[in-house]
């Protein structure tokens, strides 16, 4: 089985794929201190064979990131199985077939951003494009903004499951060494006080 | 192939910028205890950069628990338990530390618990003395503590007196930079204070009442000597300087030791169940025990009143086989604890 971990963003995400990539489970939770990723996983994957972990390593929240990788890390170290990176704003647009504007939490109002043919970026609501659906996981005070901004979301209901897209994206997702795991933050910080 | 060990214990420290993996046999015996430190990482910044501490965590663990695992010379099938530092110290570090053991213990199918870091410091005089037992009085110095410990018995701790602002190492680094020495501080301060004498530059002794410390007031009293002296701060008064400094706060630390010792309140905790309530055993340790004036008067102040240990270098400064150490107890006293990160804990 191959696990797929995502807590970056505002919700958290746990898939479980055969190794030919059906989703055999998947569940999503609201990130935020009262999720027990450690306890989720246990209950998910119960007593089968992980061959493989996948980790979205953003861009997103710090906290989040820092506990869904260094958790994945530390299983797939465990297991003496490879880990591969999926990132989070790619996972999000795969959950669709047509042209989307991805996006992840990135706090303070602000998202992170995909737009087709373009790197990903930092942005304001007012910032984002208009002509098209957005799709990602955000707070709820973020979504309203959005909203109130005048743009619309994808419903759930038309979109591939986080499974189903994160399925999609390991077919390239890298396989990478155990110490050179990289966090994509996307938000500069200053060393210096 | 002989016998294996039992009660083997892995543990991880990532709680600021050392990053340690650990394998400890019964508590007691130190299989492999790899240590990296970050200091080379931070140096240019002048102080630990957190955000840079967590990313080094995440690269660095992988191959210390290669060669933690290598170096025991076991299995992961012979750790029967898990241990990691929750707190206190840098969230974004405690967090990757907690992270990977909680990874491992999902793997292994073994349980983890979570140590407070202070306890871990005292535990490594347990490291150093095979026979030392609680009840016991325990300094802990470090740059983030000033704490006075009371140690009633295994997996039992009350704070009794702590510091108001600074911690000990905190000042010697702040009054090292004021010295125009590099990082880390407090062993460049430590070197030139070999070199000045304390009395021809007196600095106040900082005393609160009760067990309390404070050493902002000191810093102040350096900032404003040294504006003083302006041109006249050559390489002697600056050793002298240095000298003063570290003999204050030294004195200032071993002050509340010997008041402590002499407190009735010592009494309040029977040793063992129907025993005396005597401290025969005094622990000074954290990466402030290092220090040269601290161990040699510290041996002095205590006395013939108790027995002090004061671990060697490598088990003062931060290390994941004193937290192994006192997860064997805790676990043995208190059962598993949690492992969610609390970077507040204990401070
Ligand atoms: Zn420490």
């Amino acid at each position: 089985m191959i696990v797929v971990v995502d807590t970056s963003s505002a919700r958290s995400a746990l898939a479980l794929l055969s190794p030919d990539g059906t989703v055999v489970a998947e569940e999503i939770h609201e990130s935020g201190r009262d999720f027990d990723l450690p306890g989720r996983f246990r209950a998910l994957a119960g007593d089968q064979t992980v061959t493989k972990v996948a980790v979205a390593v953003g861009p997103g929240s710090f906290t989040g990131l820092r506990v869904g990788v260094s958790f994945s890390l530390g299983l797939a170290i465990g297991l003496r199985v490879p880990i591969v990176t999926l990132r989070t704003l790619h996972i999000q647009a795969a959950r669709s077939d047509d042209a989307v504007v991805a996006v992840a939490e990135a706090g303070r109002g602000r998202v992170y951003l995909l737009a087709p043919g373009a790197a990903p970026r930092l942005a304001e609501p007012a910032d984002l494009p208009r002509d098209l659906p957005i799709v990602g996981w955000l707070r709820p005070t973020t979504e309203s903004a959005l909203r109130a901004a005048g743009l619309h979301f994808q419903p759930d209901s038309e979109l591939r499951t986080f499974g189903n897209a994160a399925s999609l994206m390991l077919e390239s997702a890298p396989e990478v060494a155990y110490g050179s795991l990289k966090l994509e933050y996307m938000q500069v910080f200053s060393a210096r006080a | 192939m002989g016998a294996r060990p039992l009660g083997l214990t892995l543990a991880i420290e990532t709680s600021c910028d050392e990053t340690s993996v650990a394998v400890v046999a019964d508590g007691r015996r130190v299989l492999a205890n790899v240590v990296h430190s970050q200091v080379d990482l931070h140096a240019e910044f002048g102080g630990v950069v957190p955000e840079l501490a967590a990313r080094d965590h995440l690269e660095r663990l992988p191959h210390l628990l290669d060669l933690a695992l290598e170096g025991a010379g076991v299995q992961p099938a012979d750790v029967k338990l898990l241990a990691v530092t929750r707190g206190p110290g840098l969230a974004g570090c405690l967090l990757v530390g907690v992270g990977v053991a909680e990874g491992l213990s999902a793997a292994w199918a073994r349980p983890v618990t979570g140590v407070n870091h202070l306890w871990g410091h005292i535990y490594a005089a347990m490291l150093t003395r095979p026979d030392l037992e609680p009840p016991l009085l325990g300094l802990v110095v470090s740059g983030a503590h000033s704490d006075l410990v009371l140690m009633p018995e295994h997996g039992r701790f009350e704070v009794i007196g702590r510091t108001r602002d600074d911690a000990a190492g905190e000042a010697f680094d702040k009054a090292a930079r004021m010295l125009g020495l590099g990082y880390p501080g407090g062993p460049a301060l430590d070197r030139l204070a070999r070199t000045g004498h304390a009395e021809r530059q007196p600095l106040p002794r900082p005393s609160l009442p009760g067990l309390e410390y404070s050493f902002s007031g000191l810093k102040t009293a350096l900032l404003y000597r040294l504006r003083d002296l302006g041109e006249a701060v050559g390489p002697d008064a600056r050793a002298d300087l240095a000298a003063a400094f570290e003999q204050s706060v030294v004195e200032s630390l071993l002050e509340k030791v010997d008041a402590a010792l002499s407190s009735p309140f010592m009494g309040r905790y029977p040793a063992k169940p129907g025993g005396g309530g005597e401290i025969h055993e005094v622990v000074i340790c954290g990466g402030v025990a290092a220090n040269t004036l601290l161990r040699r008067r510290a041996a002095e102040v205590v006395g013939g009143r108790a027995r002090l240990t004061m671990p060697p270098l490598d088990l003062c400064t931060d290390n994941a086989a004193m937290v192994a150490a006192a997860a064997h107890f805790a676990v043995a006293a208190n059962g598993v604890e949690p492992t969610t990160v609390d970077p507040s804990l204990g401070w």
